[in-house]
């Protein structure tokens, strides 16, 4: 589980969100992409103190700086191009340090209802191919390497389509 | 958002509240120049936490509550009466919590009847219901549309109380409206009405009922 605090606005805005498990079995394993459950909650802004008291404990906390694309290929698809920080003292994101300096973590999502998956993947899996040049994007846990144009490619996207901070 | 106060039917000497009190209260009420609504409901519940062990120590919160309304489909809400804490969520936050599986509905409450609109006051009747079984109570909310501020409606909404009480004892029903009054400030809530106060109110409600001897 997850709670996610939206620092762009004024207000902070919070969700909660449950990740569930990816999709198993062989035809998931012929899918371009992992496919998993996603809930997404707004929630008021005294989330955290509200899990901690239900017995739920901090495993990390993290900092995501970027940018967030919008795309519309057969389904609409989001590309957001981040910076992941650690947070070495509790809530003290004024000190977050990148985890990868000088690299950021791209990633490719669309939702999907329960009987569209396979298309959507497809869909998912057409868009990295049209960034190959620039990005390997690839299903989460396939290590791809880093390509020297990694910086080339958040521009590129920047300069290609509407940008979504 | 308008002021509510939620009130409820303390019968008198010897007597149980029933359906057949609420019919009265409802009858009493469509005596007045009033404009009969839609039903309403709300459903309140009280977790217990699922613990694999027993016997490990627990932090987990053992008065968890919630509610929802039929009037505010899109949110949810949840109670921590010993933290007097109100979590406001999107009413998905249920489908979240089903999937964790750290806490199971120990009972329920339904509030449910009548609402009725009578010039700048908005009036429901109803019972309240323990695990769709038995009535633990009658309630009635009064909500005052022109003002939001809890305190500058305080004298008014007392004095339509009183007024609405003098209509009922006049249908010879033994008991008396009273006022239970909610404990916002230990919520830290404003002096401006919410959806959240509603929550604190009803919840603080079903604990009353279920204090009280069925």
């Amino acid at each position: 589980m997850h709670l996610m605090c939206d620092l762009s606005h004024q207000e902070p805005r919070w969700i909660v969100r449950h990740v569930g498990g990816a999709m198993r079995g062989a035809g998931a394993e012929q899918m371009p992409a992992l496919v998993r459950s996603v809930l997404n909650c707004r929630i008021s802004n005294n989330a955290l103190r509200f899990f901690h008291s239900l017995g739920y404990k901090l495993d990390h906390e993290l900092l995501q700086t970027g940018f967030k694309f919008q795309f519309h290929k057969v389904v609409p698809i989001t590309v957001s191009v981040t910076s992941v920080c650690k947070i070495p003292k509790l809530h003290m994101i004024e000190e977050a340090v990148p985890i990868t300096p000088g690299l950021q973590l791209v990633e490719v999502s669309a939702s999907t209802s329960g009987d569209n998956y396979t298309e959507v993947a497809a869909a998912v899996s057409g868009l990295a191919e049209q960034l190959a040049p620039l990005l390997h994007l690839s299903k989460p846990g396939v290590l791809t390497g880093v390509v020297p144009t990694a910086s080339a490619a958040a521009s590129s996207l920047t300069s290609r389509a509407t940008k979504v901070p | 958002m308008p002021v509510k106060w939620l009130l409820y039917w303390q019968p008198g000497s010897a007597g149980q509240v029933s359906g057949n009190i609420l019919q009265e209260v409802m009858k009493s009420i469509e005596s007045l120049n009033v404009t009969r609504g839609a039903r309403w409901e709300a459903k309140a519940a009280q977790y217990r936490p699922m613990l694999r062990d027993q016997n490990l120590p627990a932090d987990f919160a053992r008065d968890l509550q919630s509610i929802f309304f039929s009037e505010n489909p899109s949110k949810f809400f949840f109670i921590l009466r010993t933290e007097h804490m109100v979590v406001e969520a999107d009413s998905n936050v249920q489908d979240i919590m089903e999937r964790l599986q750290t806490y199971r509905n120990r009972l329920t409450f339904v509030f449910e009847g009548y609402q009725y609109q009578l010039g700048d006051f908005n009036l429901k009747a109803g019972r309240a219901v323990l695990n769709g079984e038995s009535i633990r109570g009658i309630v009635l909310e009064v909500e005052y549309l022109p003002v939001s501020s809890i305190e500058k409606s305080r004298t008014l909404l007392q004095e339509f109380v009183e007024l609405w009480q003098d209509v009922i004892s006049k249908h010879s029903l033994n008991g008396k409206i009273s006022h239970l009054e909610p404990p916002f400030g230990s919520y830290l809530l404003s002096d401006t009405y919410s959806w959240q106060h509603t929550a604190v109110q009803y919840t603080n409600m079903m604990t009353h009922f279920l204090s009280q001897r069925s």
